[in-house]
């Protein structure tokens, strides 16, 4: 083989591409990314494009989930306190019932009976950043308003659910008439008004009556109640789930998108020393010349 | 026996010849660096019309007309991937890296339809629906216009080599004319030069190259259509063809299609066939997003419980979705036109809720794939064709590489050689002069013994 000046100086083209191989292998260990560009990894880009929105997906069944529980936090607030209130009328309509109550105090138990009514007037008109909880998917209306003599129900009992994972979904907004009516033939709050009467009257019939229909209630808001805490408790499941498979994701994702670092500095450095020795290689190779040892 | 005189003659003779020998090296060495030449060599023969000493026949360029032609058509070969992987890795920025391309757009825009799911009269909600449907059309506009520029970059490139070709063809004419001229004395500067010349036409396009007996070539595109013959050159004319882009014909014809090799061939391959893949592709991801989310937003009730609008301004055509791609005008600063509900009633959110489950319905190529497949079968495809055209070139230029190597080999020049020649003709001058000079001497001593006194 004869070596010719080209073949002498060609050496050129391999301290290129191991100043290229250098320079790749040092940006991967700058950025820590495997892939930066598709033609890095075609059929890696794809799994990371697809794991990245799967982990999209279920960052946003946990980003629903977070705010389900707020509403159904506030949801068990407010029953809590309407199981409570109808406790106490129920104790406000037993001290007024029976012979022995007096006008008196038939008149204070009807005076707590009208508070306990606004209250919980108040608790079934609740909102939630804005919205009413307890009239179903009707939620620019307060669900209960008198209109005439009686409590309406103004809402509807169109559910209304959201997503909080891939098949799961629980209920942020109640059918309040099922709460406060539920199979009965008047509402809870028109029970009370009815009560009321009855108490400033001293009418133990209808007394008896109207404790029957709030013992009835009552049970329907711990129901009610029981259920959100199982929707609690499954979005609390659900939120360990999704964390649990967006790690999955997360570690298949990075395992074609990120850079090992261990073999991408060993690999700089393979890169590094390879260049330098194309370096090196030219450098010897360009000095010696038999010119340099003609006089 | 041949007199004293000739023998001055004979050593003058041999002189000139080192002196040639010296020229050839000099020459030699002045074009170490001078792309296409090939090395010279002086032959040398023993005089043989009686008189002795030695002739100079020639000098020779030492030129492998095999290896030559192995090299031109290594080289359209090289060039057309070269071509492709230059223009592929400008689509690729369009493409961006996992999750900071089209899929983070797609992403947000479903997430923001997610979060009015769960407040479906929240004004920030639906101001978010809008606004990230917003980025989803520019970010859809944006590729579709890197693509459209990647495009326009090739069908550049495809009009400046056209000029160059003609450029090319009409020094190879002019250099076939020197040669006819030239008649076979001293060519082997106007071969080097011709040589050069069609290996850079290589590059642009693959050719067939005909040798000629008067040392020119005919030279013609793989069709068969001419481009140079003898002195005269057709020259490529640039038309514009549907899209504003470059077609190419030679003598009338449309060549465009024929040219598949050299730079040529590989921008008109990435601008005809590869880049409008990529373009349908994405056409097909915005058409499908832009009526699927507008069917079921018309299906719906706005806030103030009137039928919903069209979200995106409903597509033409596939063709050009992309980047035509935007929010409807009636939507735009309008938060309570978007339609979260299926009943009417404010609170009702399944519309939003359907919305945001569209991310992993498959609706795209016939109901296989989504949204974000969708989006990375485009990246896969455009990721791989870079990948496979970066590949193709390394290896095309290793068989390019190896087969220069090999010419080089026989043509090229060697500075060793070249000194130790030096050296040689140096060393020979040296002793004819000393020959010279003793007959010189020999002369002067008969010139005093026969003038002698």
């Amino acid at each position: 083989m004869r070596v010719t000046f080209r073949t002498a100086y060609g050496g050129i083209e391999y301290v290129n591409t191991a100043a290229e191989q250098a320079a790749r292998a040092r940006q991967q260990v700058e950025s820590g990314k495997r892939i930066e560009k598709p033609s890095d990894d075609p059929a890696g880009m794809q799994r990371a494009v697809e794991g990245r929105g799967e982990m999209r997906t279920i960052e946003t069944y946990s980003r629903t989930a977070d705010s389900a529980m707020a509403k159904l936090t506030t949801l068990d607030t407010v029953l809590s306190g309407v199981v409570e209130k109808l406790q106490q009328a129920k104790v406000a309509v037993a001290s007024a019932k029976g012979s022995n109550a007096s006008q008196q105090t038939r008149d204070a138990a009807a005076l707590t009976l009208e508070g306990l009514r606004d209250s919980l007037v108040a608790d079934l008109n609740t909102t939630f950043r804005g919205a009413y909880v307890f009239g179903g998917s009707q939620a620019t209306t307060a669900p209960y308003t008198k209109v005439g003599t009686s409590w309406t129900y103004q809402g509807d009992n169109a559910p209304v659910s959201v997503e909080i994972g891939a098949g799961r979904s629980v209920e942020v907004a109640l059918d309040g008439q099922a709460l406060a009516q539920g199979t009965d033939s008047t509402n809870v709050l028109d029970e009370l008004e009815t009560l009321i009467v009855a108490v400033r009257a001293g009418d133990n019939v209808a007394m008896g009556t109207g404790l029957t229909a709030l013992d009835r209630a009552f049970s329907r808001a711990t129901r009610t109640q029981s259920q959100i805490g199982v929707d609690e408790q499954s979005i609390m499941e659900g939120q360990v789930q999704l964390t649990a498979s967006r790690l999955a994701v997360l570690t298949r994702v990075s395992k074609d998108e990120d850079a090992d670092l261990a073999t991408a500095i060993s690999e700089m450095n393979r890169a590094d020393v390879a260049y330098k020795a194309a370096l090196g290689a030219i450098g010897t190779t360009s000095r010696n010349s038999l010119l340099d040892y003609l006089s | 026996m041949p007199g004293l005189f000739s023998s001055l003659s004979m050593a003058s003779r041999s002189l000139e010849a080192q002196r040639a020998g010296l020229d050839v090296a000099g020459q030699n060495i002045a074009n170490l660096n001078t792309p296409g030449y090939t090395r010279r060599r002086l032959s040398l023969a023993e005089e043989v019309n009686g008189t002795g000493g030695v002739e100079v026949l020639g000098t020779r360029a030492l030129r492998d007309f095999v290896l030559d032609s192995k090299v031109r058509t290594a080289i359209p070969d090289e060039a057309r991937e070269g071509a492709i992987a230059d223009t592929l890795a400008l689509v690729e920025t369009a493409i961006g890296a996992p999750g900071q391309g089209l899929d983070n757009a797609l992403a947000s825009y479903f997430d923001a339809f997610a979060a009015l799911s769960v407040d479906p009269t929240s004004t920030v909600a639906r101001d978010g629906v809008l606004l990230q449907g917003k980025q989803l059309a520019s970010a859809f506009n944006a590729t579709a216009g890197r693509l459209a520029d990647s495009v326009r970059l090739a069908d550049n490139g495809v009009r400046d080599a056209a000029t160059q070709v003609n450029s090319l063809a009409k020094q190879i004419a002019a250099l076939n004319e020197a040669l006819a001229v030239a008649n076979g004395v001293d060519v082997d500067a106007l071969k080097d030069r011709q040589n050069t010349a069609l290996e850079e036409l290589s590059s642009l396009t693959q050719v067939a190259v005909l040798s000629r007996s008067d040392g020119g070539v005919d030279v013609t595109i793989p069709s068969g259509r001419a481009l140079v013959i003898g002195g005269s050159q057709y020259g490529v004319t640039v038309g514009t063809g549907p899209g504003g882009l470059a077609t190419l014909s030679l003598g009338g014809t449309d060549i465009t299609a024929e040219i598949t090799n050299g730079k040529i061939g590989g921008l008109l391959y990435a601008r005809d066939t590869q880049i409008p893949a990529y373009q349908t592709k994405l056409d097909e991801l915005a058409y499908g997003v832009a009526t699927e989310v507008n069917t079921l937003h018309q299906g719906g009730f706005d806030l103030n419980g009137n039928p919903g609008l069209a979200f995106f301004t409903p597509p033409a055509a596939v063709a050009g979705a992309a980047a035509a791609m935007s929010v409807s005008a009636a939507m735009v600063g309008n938060p309570s036109l978007v339609a979260a509900s299926q009943s009417g009633a404010a609170g009702d959110n399944q519309v939003a809720k359907a919305l945001a489950a569209l991310r992993n319905q498959p609706v795209l190529n016939g109901g296989t794939a989504t949204f974000n497949e969708g989006w990375a079968e485009l990246a896969y495809a455009v990721g791989s064709d870079a990948d496979l055209a970066r590949a193709e070139q390394d290896s095309r230029q290793d068989v390019l590489g190896q087969v220069q190597r090999l010419r080089d080999q026989v043509s090229g020049v060697s500075l060793d050689e070249e000194a130790a020649s030096l050296m040689k003709f140096q060393r020979a001058y040296e002793a004819n002069a000393k020959f010279f000079t003793a007959v010189d001497s020999m002369l002067q001593t008969l010139m005093r013994t026969v003038g002698g006194v």
